[in-house]
């Protein structure tokens, strides 16, 4: 037995990862005596189709979210156009546009009782935060990092904007790791940054662990009631969507660079990163006049 | 049909599965609770006899758990140490390692999405080695019978079902590596060592575990040295391969963990009472000379300072984060080398001893409470 509620809520809060690029995940089916769930996959508002996970570690992302959301779940299917369209494309082998997981049927003589493995997760909240409205005169904190130079020049021309535009903008860089009293004092220094700042941006997202810090110290500013956004690079989104999402604020703001940064020049980094600055002030819900 | 069931109290959901193993496989399998090896079905029964073994209530918090911020509760803990083939016996331990790994400093949030390889690897001191039959002699970081690959995989079940590492998704490891199935668990042969035992060494004497972030463990062989100076000389440049995390000039620290077979360690030990002098020694040897950089890192070596006065880049910053330990085969010839990740820091706690009689009531060290980071 599942219950509808549940099973709509646990697809929100998994719609609300894929709504930075503009996919969702809809219901089309549930039926609670069977335990079995349909989903679909609405690409309508993409820009980029394969931005968005690919379908069998989507359909694995899905299927563990609402595994563990949803215990009493028996069979998922997930209806992704884009694996219609591979379909379309394959012969003997060809891959269905329905992606299924289920279990055996079982009947009431064959079972046993067994203990959920798996931890529970604080559902948390969706919620975004504040945008960051008119950005004249206001504090613009960059967290930077000690990992990736293009990055820091990233921050370097988005701070030309933003200063032209009136905004007072101040970098903290972050060495990932420090331990001891050393650790301890460069916590205190990031608290009070993020305490003067009036609107955030952490990164770099571009590999595992630093995507797991850029995400840790931009919820700081949104667990604040800050305007916040974390950049990462696109092989890192899904990563940081799902460590906002386990931390509690699926909603964390995201700018995707859709690129791999420490492969291209300086040159090269400086002109995406102008081309991509109307897009953070779009996900930041702020303006420049 | 599957149907979950009302749980006591303060338990873990129960869920209806198929009987069937193979069945059963394709049930756990298809809610993610598995690593693609068989699963002992956790039934409660099962479950209740390993928390009696631990001593603690089911909702006793061992640890919460990033990145799912989950709590790893007793139940949760026997849960997987169960579907792991585990020894009961082993819940002392197991909560031990999960306590090291949660501690801040290990940095576990990281740790579980880098794109390295890394897994925390577990070095066994004290008697529960024998009780457990966690191999220390030959073949002792793989293929030696005993409890120890059951024991690794159960708390890689706990990463994976507690704290939520999922390949593709939470975890970026570009390649992963086989420690990440069965976990890489062995003990000190401290019958063999010349030195006190590496737990006690850390501040904790007896049964202790001693949590470390591997790479992986590579293999030292050299095969004509008879002069300990010579030996250690020979380990120490053979750790300091420049494709080692502790080379990179973002992170603050590495370790490395030294594993000498008896052999040498009874050769060296000769030549050297104090281990921390073998540790000096190896660190000083742990280097690579400048110039065998490419230039853009001599550039990055010589502005952060890292350029010792015999012009070496050292693979440590401390002789301290060399870490050794004895183990292996009588047959000598080779060590074993676990280089770190990175910015997770060595942990070593005490293993509880075992309640003198199942179902009493729970131990009385503290638990805390889960908190949200």
């Amino acid at each position: 037995m599942i219950d509808f509620e549940d099973v709509a809520s646990a697809v929100g809060r998994l719609s609300a990862m894929f709504a930075g690029d503009g996919a969702a995940l809809r219901l089309t089916a549930v039926d609670e005596n069977l335990g079995s769930v349909e989903l679909a996959l609405a690409l309508e508002d993409v820009d980029c189709a394969d931005c968005v996970l690919p379908p069998e570690q989507l359909l694995d992302v899905v299927n563990g979210a609402l595994r563990r959301d949803v215990p009493g779940l028996r069979d998922l299917r997930l209806h992704d156009p884009r694996a219609l369209a591979l379909a379309t494309n394959m012969t003997a082998s060809s891959k269905p546009s329905l992606s299924t997981l289920s279990t055996p049927p079982v009947g009431p003589k064959d079972t046993l009782t067994v203990v959920d493995p798996t931890g529970d997760i604080d559902p948390g909240n969706s919620d975004p935060g504040p945008d960051a409205g008119p950005l004249a005169g206001r504090r613009v904190g960059f967290r930077v990092d000690v990992l990736w130079p293009a990055w820091d020049w990233t921050v370097e021309e988005w701070t030309r904007e933003l200063a032209g535009a009136g905004a007072v903008v101040a970098s903290w860089r972050r060495a990932q790791g420090l331990k001891g009293a050393e650790g301890e004092r460069k916590q205190a220094e990031y608290d009070a940054f993020v305490s003067g700042a009036d609107v955030l941006i952490s990164g770099l997202g571009n590999c595992g662990s630093c995507t797991s810090w850029s995400v840790k110290d931009g919820l700081a500013g949104l667990n604040r009631g800050l305007p916040s956004i974390v950049a990462a690079t696109a092989h890192f989104e899904t990563l940081a969507r799902t460590l906002a999402a386990e931390q509690g604020r699926s909603g964390l703001r995201l700018i995707v660079l859709p690129f791999s940064l420490h492969t291209l020049s300086e040159q090269e980094v400086r002109a995406h990163a102008r081309a991509l600055f109307p897009r953070l002030l779009e996900n930041l819900g702020a303006t420049v006049s | 049909m599957t149907a979950t069931t009302p749980a006591p109290a303060s338990r873990a959901a129960r869920v209806e599965a198929p009987a069937d193993p193979e069945d059963f496989e394709a049930f756990a399998r298809a809610r993610g609770w598995g690593d693609g090896l068989p699963l002992v079905p956790p039934t409660p029964r099962r479950v209740d006899r390993y928390l009696a073994v631990s001593g603690l209530r089911p909702d006793d918090v061992v640890a919460v758990l990033p990145p799912s911020g989950a709590a790893c509760t007793a139940e949760k803990l026997a849960v997987n140490a169960v579907m792991a083939g585990a020894p009961a016996e082993a819940m002392p331990l197991l909560r031990a390692v999960v306590e090291a790994t949660a501690d801040p400093a290990f940095e576990l949030h990281a740790l579980n999405a880098t794109t390295g390889s890394v897994t925390p690897a577990v070095v066994v001191n004290g008697p529960v080695r024998h009780r457990l039959e966690i191999p220390y002699g030959a073949g002792c970081l793989g293929g030696a019978d005993g409890s120890a690959p059951a024991i690794g995989r159960a708390l890689r079940l706990v990463m994976r079902n507690v704290a939520g590492q999922r390949i593709g998704v939470t975890s970026q490891s570009t390649f992963g590596q086989p420690g990440r199935v069965a976990g890489i668990v062995f003990a000190e042969w401290e019958e063999r060592s010349p030195w006190a035992p590496l737990a006690e060494r850390r501040g904790v004497a007896g049964d202790a575990v001693t949590v470390f972030g591997a790479m992986g463990t590579a293999n030292i062989c050299e095969v004509t040295a008879r002069d300990p100076d010579v030996l250690l000389r020979f380990i120490g440049r053979a750790l300091a391969h420049t494709g080692a995390n502790g080379f990179l000039v973002q992170l603050s620290f590495a370790e490395v963990l030294v594993a000498l077979n008896p052999v040498w360690a009874q050769l060296i030990g000769q030549a050297y009472p104090d281990v921390e002098d073998v540790q000096r020694l190896l660190w000083e040897h742990a280097s690579v000379p400048l110039s065998e950089w490419p230039e853009q890192h001599q550039r990055q070596f010589e502005d952060i300072g890292w350029v010792d006065e015999r012009g070496r880049v050292r693979l440590t910053r401390r002789w301290q984060d060399v870490i050794v330990t004895v183990a292996g085969g009588l047959g000598g010839l080779h060590a074993a080398a676990l280089h770190s990740w990175g910015t997770t820091i060595t942990q070593t706690r005490p293993v509880p001893a075992l309640p003198t009689s199942a179902g009493q009531e729970p131990a009385a060290a503290a638990l805390t409470a889960p908190e949200r980071g």
